[in-house]
Order: structure tokens, then sequence, then C-alpha cells
């Protein structure tokens, strides 16, 4: 079987997009790109299990805009052994996770944005790519 | 004036007919009526001052109408009309008065009520006409606020100590005329009369030669001139009267807005204050959110900041490892010289056999500690390139900024909510009120207030022009009074006059000046009789009437209490009533709510010697019925209480005592 190549653009599930939503109704957010960002750094940081695959996404960002500077890419692939050589593919199923996971803190539970950052930081140290 | 009874048919919360018996011996002059808030106290003391001068005031001294006092019970039985008589002595004389008013239907303002007033003097009645002079002669409608008073509006007597004033000259001109000074005014205004007659007899007789033409024209043109000043100041005086009402007016309507000013200054502030929190939270979120879009990896801070400590130890090892292979090789290609040369290679000494074993034998040791260091130079790049790219998620991260911004954020929006809701209840209370209809007044008041002010001074330059014509007509009379055929009896009638009318005014001067020391001197002494605080050595009056309380030292004592201020009034009072020309009853309705137990104690032992008659108008909570009237043991001539019907209809009861 051939290896797949990387994509080029990411997007949400319609969950995810719900989610999406509900986060930037917090106000936190400047732009959904920041929210989704996020989500990702949330999922690699609580090591969350992520979907195989990802019915129904809809595209949201140019992975060009996305990786600015590199950085989505360096800590994807830095710091989770699953991304191998697709890190934004694996990237698009951290945010989706991730997403739901900073809704049910901050809106559903009502969490304070710091307090849930500060718990978030202090997790175990993922699994070194 | 002595009050015997009062009759009351429909006024107030009266319905049908109600007597109250007043007539008190001199050695117990004091009638106690004690009656609870909203069972008509104060109507007793309306329906008397109705009775008298078809006149009552509210609360705040405004107007009320009559209709206002038809009794509500009256008006659902279909009888619009009401009628109070007054049964009373004055002057040896014994007096009934009777004042009625009836409408056709139900009546909505004064204008539907028709009135009716009789009076009889020693059983016979006097005629309509001469009713309201007669009244005026016992007791003017001007002083009667000295003899039937709320203790809650003693304040009023507080504008005598302001500057003078409209106010301050209306009551200054009730005390005078208490005093009897309107009668000896009288006499200075005949006398100007009498001389200006001479003056007219004595410019028609020197008309009558040619060559006084002249001088006789000028005269009568500062004449004509004068009477245009006063001409033009009584339009003036009519005009200042009609702003000064506005005024008045004005300032009532705001009062009644003050509420709602109030509220609207209330609701500015705090939606200035909404705004400036929006501003500020919209900076708070904005750090919030400039730290969420450049540092969004917060989440793996520490585990990036771990791994950099981790390739850091990795790498600094591998240096190690680098710099102990270096020194080994140095050694290793010393010994592999040495051996190879049979000489040292740093000294150049021969080996010896057994010197060339023992460095063979060191020089495998150090081969094997190479072999065991291995090498590093294939890790090292890949370490360096990973330390280079986490080292830019390895920037200062501003969690506490963060925190802070968000605690900010919260404080905002609860104190945000917390105005929003106020605004919200300022706005349901406002309801119809429109902010434009209050400006809309304060517009009319300011413009009032410019046009006072304008009045004002035009009166003040008329009589500048007056006095100044005055004086030039002065001096043209006595030109007057030497030409050929001025009368000289004429000219010494005109002077004799003049020269009365300033010894009267001296007099006048002189009497309102000792009239003044004796009221200060009488309300000092009352004022000492009812004070509970020793240090207050009595009252200081000034030319208004207005009184300041004196320490010992005789200094002004600047901050007064509200108990402090109805003593200073009722020593006022009391010593109107010694120094008046008139006597009458005292009528105080709600005598001592404000006044603590032992000034309590104090006015009840003065009332009894304050006038030949005192009607105490009492509710519960002013007194302690047991106690306090103690004070007034042997005083009292009767007792009455107001009892409740319903909440719209009261009568009296006497008491057996």
């Amino acid at each position: 079987m051939p290896e797949q190549t990387d994509k080029t653009t990411v997007g949400v599930t319609p969950a995810g997009a719900t989610a999406l939503e509900r986060l930037m109704s917090t106000g936190w957010f400047t732009e959904e790109i920041d929210a989704y960002r996020l989500a990702i750094a949330s999922a690699l940081s609580k090591s969350l299990i992520v979907s195989e695959s990802l019915p129904g996404v809809q595209t949201k960002f140019n992975v060009g805009t996305l990786n600015k500077d590199d950085q989505v890419r360096t800590i994807v692939a830095g710091f989770s052994a699953e991304a191998g050589e697709r890190p934004f593919a694996h990237a698009e199923k951290l945010a989706d996770v991730g997403l739901k996971y900073l809704v049910e803190r901050l809106v559903d539970r009502e969490e304070t944005l710091s307090s849930v950052l500060l718990d978030l930081s202090e997790e175990d140290v993922p699994a070194s790519g | 004036m002595k009050l015997r009874k009062v009759t009351i048919r429909n006024f107030g919360p009266y319905h049908g007919e109600h007597e109250l018996v007043l007539e008190v011996e001199a050695n117990a002059p004091v009638v106690l009526v004690f009656g609870e808030n909203m069972r008509g106290k104060t109507s007793i003391k309306n329906a008397l001052l109705w009775c008298l001068y078809r006149q009552t005031t509210d609360r705040r001294g405004n107007p009320k109408q009559s209709v206002d006092h038809l009794s509500y019970d009256a008006i659902d039985a279909g009888e619009f009309y009401m009628t109070v008589s007054l049964d009373f002595d004055h002057d040896g004389h014994t007096y009934r008065l009777e004042r009625h008013a009836q409408a056709d239907s139900k009546p909505i303002s004064d204008d539907d009520l028709e009135f009716k007033v009789s009076l009889q003097r020693d059983g016979h009645f006097m005629p309509t006409g001469a009713i309201q002079e007669e009244i005026a002669n016992i007791l003017h409608p001007n002083i009667s606020r000295f003899f039937f008073f709320d203790a809650d509006m003693l304040q009023q007597y507080e504008i005598l100590l302001s500057e003078p004033g409209r106010d301050a000259e209306l009551v200054k001109g009730s005390i005078e005329q208490i005093l009897g000074l309107p009668a000896i005014q009288l006499v200075t205004e005949d006398l100007d009369q009498a001389a200006r007659d001479a003056q007219q007899r004595q410019l028609r007789a020197v008309q009558a030669e040619r060559k006084n033409e002249a001088l006789v024209a000028e005269v009568q043109q500062k004449e004509e001139e004068a009477s245009a000043l006063n001409s033009d100041l009584e339009g003036l005086e009519s005009s200042l009267a009609e702003l000064e009402a506005e005024r008045v007016d004005l300032r009532d309507r705001l009062e009644q807005f003050a509420a709602i000013q109030a509220d609207l200054r209330e609701l500015d502030g705090h939606q200035t204050r909404v705004s400036e929190i929006e501003r500020e939270e919209r900076e708070q979120r904005d750090v919030v959110k400039t730290v969420l879009r450049d540092a969004w990896w917060i989440p793996m801070a520490t585990t990036v900041e771990r791994r950099l400590g981790e390739i850091a130890d990795i790498i600094s090892s591998a240096t190690d490892r680098q710099e102990k292979r270096q020194a080994l090789e140095t050694e290793r290609r010393h010994l592999d010289h040495s051996i190879n040369g049979n000489a040292c290679s740093l000294c150049g000494q021969s080996l010896a056999e057994s010197d060339k074993a023992d460095l063979s034998q060191h020089l495998e040791e150090i081969r094997r500690e190479l072999e065991d260091l291995g090498s590093d130079s294939e890790g090292l790049p890949g370490l360096l390139a990973e330390q280079g790219r986490l080292q830019d998620f390895a920037a200062d991260l501003p969690p506490a900024r963060l925190a802070d911004a968000e605690r900010a954020v919260r404080r905002l929006g609860i104190e945000k909510r917390r105005l929003e809701r106020r605004i919200s209840d300022i706005r349901d209370r406002l309801g119809r009120h429109e902010r434009s209809e209050i400006q809309a007044i304060e517009r009319q008041l300011e413009e009032c207030l410019r046009q006072l002010s304008a009045v004002m001074k035009d009166i003040d330059d008329r009589r500048a022009s007056k006095e100044r014509i005055d004086r030039e007509l002065s001096g043209l009379r006595q030109r007057l009074q030497n030409l050929p055929g001025a009368d000289p009896r004429t000219a010494t009638e005109s002077e004799l006059f003049a020269g009365l009318r300033q010894i009267f005014d001296g007099a006048v001067a002189r009497y309102r000046d000792r009239m003044r020391l004796e009221v200060e001197r009488e309300a000092s002494e009352i004022f000492r009789q009812l004070t509970t605080e020793p240090e207050y050595a009595g009252l200081q009056i000034n030319d208004q009437f207005g009184l300041q309380i004196l320490d010992s030292e005789g200094r002004v004592i600047a901050e007064r209490s509200a108990g402090a201020e109805q003593i200073v009034a009722m020593s006022l009072i009391g010593a109107l009533n010694r120094c008046a020309t008139r006597e009458g009853p005292i009528v105080i309705d709600t005598p001592f709510a404000r006044l603590d137990r032992r000034h309590r104690k104090n006015v009840l032992e003065f009332l009894p010697g304050m006038g030949p008659q005192a009607v105490l108008l009492i509710q519960s909570g002013e007194l302690d019925v047991d106690r306090d009237l103690t004070h007034l043991e042997g005083k009292i001539g009767r007792e009455f209480d107001l009892v409740r019907d319903s909440p719209t209809r009261s009568h009296f009861e006497q008491r057996g005592r």
C-alpha cells in the first residue's frame, strides 16, 4: 500500500464545528484558528485518544495558514508518535477531540480559562515522537 | 380671641355634624386632641382656618382648594356641601362665624362651589361686606401663622435668617403686623397725602402769575416724570410678583421631579461607567486573545520545557565525552609514537623493553576506553536542530498576566451586570417621565430667573431715578414758596406735613427697633426656659426677626438640631404673642414630633402660659401620655380622642377627666 501524503487543508467534523462555535462564544479568541490551535495543544497535552477517522469533515483552514512559522508541525510531530509522516492529518484529529474537551470544561463546566490552561500545562509528558 | 366651640359638617373625615367644645377656664387653658395619623387632626386646624379665612395650605405651604376638604363619605352620599361654624369671644363680644360651601353636583374644583359666610356679633348678623374686615381686625390672616401652625412647618421661620428676599419680607411683614407697626405706618401715608395736597394748592396759587410759568412748568414736568416712574414701579413690582410666583411654581414642579432627576443623574453615571467597563473589558480580553493567538501551545509548555531540558542534558553529556575522547586520542598518538620510535616522544629518552611493555599495556587500555566512548557525531546534529526548533516555544509565557486579565474581565462583567440591572430598574421607574419634560422646566426656570434679575435691576434703576426727581422736586417746591403769589399759609402747611413725616419716620424706625429688641428679650427668656442646653445663653435677633442661638460668650451657635429649630421657632411665636397687639388661641398640630423628652417637658410646662388658650393636636408617638402629661397637671381644660370609623371617616369623643 503506497504511503499517503499529508493533508494540505484541515477541518472539523459536524460535532467539532458545534464545539468550535461554542468555544468562540466565550469571547476569548480573536479567530477560530486560534481556538483550533489551542485545541490541538490541549489534546496533545492531555494525551486524548483521537479517532481513527473523522467522518464528515468540512474544510476550515489551509495548512499554510494553520502552520504559521512551522509551529504546529513542530509540536505535533515533536510530541506525538502517532503523527508519523502525516502531522497535519493527526493535528486535525487532535483538534476535533481537543475542541470537545475545551468546550466541556470552559462552557459546560464554566471553569476559568486560566485554571484550565494551568491544569493542562501541568499534565504528564506525552510520549515523545 | 378665645374659641368656645367649632361645629364641623362634612369637612375632611368628619361626615355629618360634629361639635368640638373648646371653651376653657383661664387656669386650665389647654385642650388636648389625641388622634393617630390619618384620623383628622390637621383637618381640625384646617377647619378653623377655612372658617376664618377660607384659606388653607398643605404641609409645604401651598394653598389648598376648598373642594379638597369636602368629606369623601359626604360625596358618596350625594351631599355636596360642607359647613364650619366657629363660636368665639373677643373684646367683650360674642361671635358666631359660619362658612358654607355647596355644589349642585359632584364638585371637581372650587369653581364648582358656591360659598356663603355669615357673622353674628352679640346675636346680630353683620353686613356680609363687613365680615372680612371684622375678622381681619380680630385676627388678621397675615398673622394667623403665629397662632395656627404645624410644628413640622416651623422651619419656614429659618428664612428670616437668610438674606432679605421676597419670602423673608412676607414673614417679616406678618411679624410687623402682629406688632402693630402698619397702624403707625398708615399715619405716614396720610401725612404724605396731606403734603401732596398742600403742594398742589400752592402750585395752583403761583400758576396764576405769568412770570412763574417756567418754574411751574418745570415742577409739573418733574411731577409727571415722578408719576410715570411710580406707574413704572407699580408695573415692575407686579411683574416681579408674577415672576416670583412663577419661580415658586417652577421650583415646586422641579422638586416634584427631584427624585426623577436623581434617577436620571444616577442613570447617566451608570451608563458612563458601563461604557468605561466595556472599554476596560475589551482591553483585558485583547490581552487574553493575544496570548492565546501567540502562545497557543501553553498546554504543552511544560512538556516543551522538559524536552528542552532533556536535550540540553544529552548535548552536555555528549560534549563531555567528546572532550574526553580528544584527550585520549592525544595520549594514544603519543604512546604510539614512543613505542614505535623506542624513545619518549616528549623528552627523547630511550625506552627499555620493560618500559615499552608497560606503555603497550597502557595503550591497549586507552584503545578500549576509546571504543567504549564510541562516536556521538550522528545524533548530535539532530538534537541541536530539535533544540533550535523548540526554542521558539520557550519564550517567556505570560500565565500570570493571562490570569490577571481573566480575573479583571470577570470582575468587570459582574459590575456591568449589576449596573445593567440598576439601569433597567431606573428605566422601569422613570416610566413615562421624559427627560425633555424636566429639561423644559429647567429652561423655563432659567429664563424666569433671568427675567427676575432684569426686572429687579429695572426696579433699582427706577427707584434711583425717582429719588433723584424727588430731590429735584423738593428744591423746586422750595423755590415755589418764594414766588410771587405763593400762599405763606399753604407753604407752612406743606412744611409742617413734611416735618411731621420726618418725625413719624423716625418714630416708626425707633418703634421697630424697640419692638425687635422686645421680641429678642422675650424670645430669649422663653428660649432659656425651653432649651435643655445649659450653654445656650439666649437668642440674637436680626433686622428681619430671624433668631440665632448665642452661647454664654455671646457667640452664635452655627449648627442647630431639628429639635433646637423648633424650640427657637416656638420662642419667636411665644415672644410675638407676648408683644402682640392681638391676643389669640394657639393651635399646634403635632407639637412634639421633633422634641426629645426633656424638651417636651419644658414645652408642656410653658404652653399654658403662652396665650389664653392652647389647642394641641397630638398623635400617640409624640409623647408618653402617662409620664409627659403630668407636666400639664391641672392645666388641661378638655381632652378629646379622634376615633376612626372607617378609612375615610372619624369622629370626636370627649374624655371624662
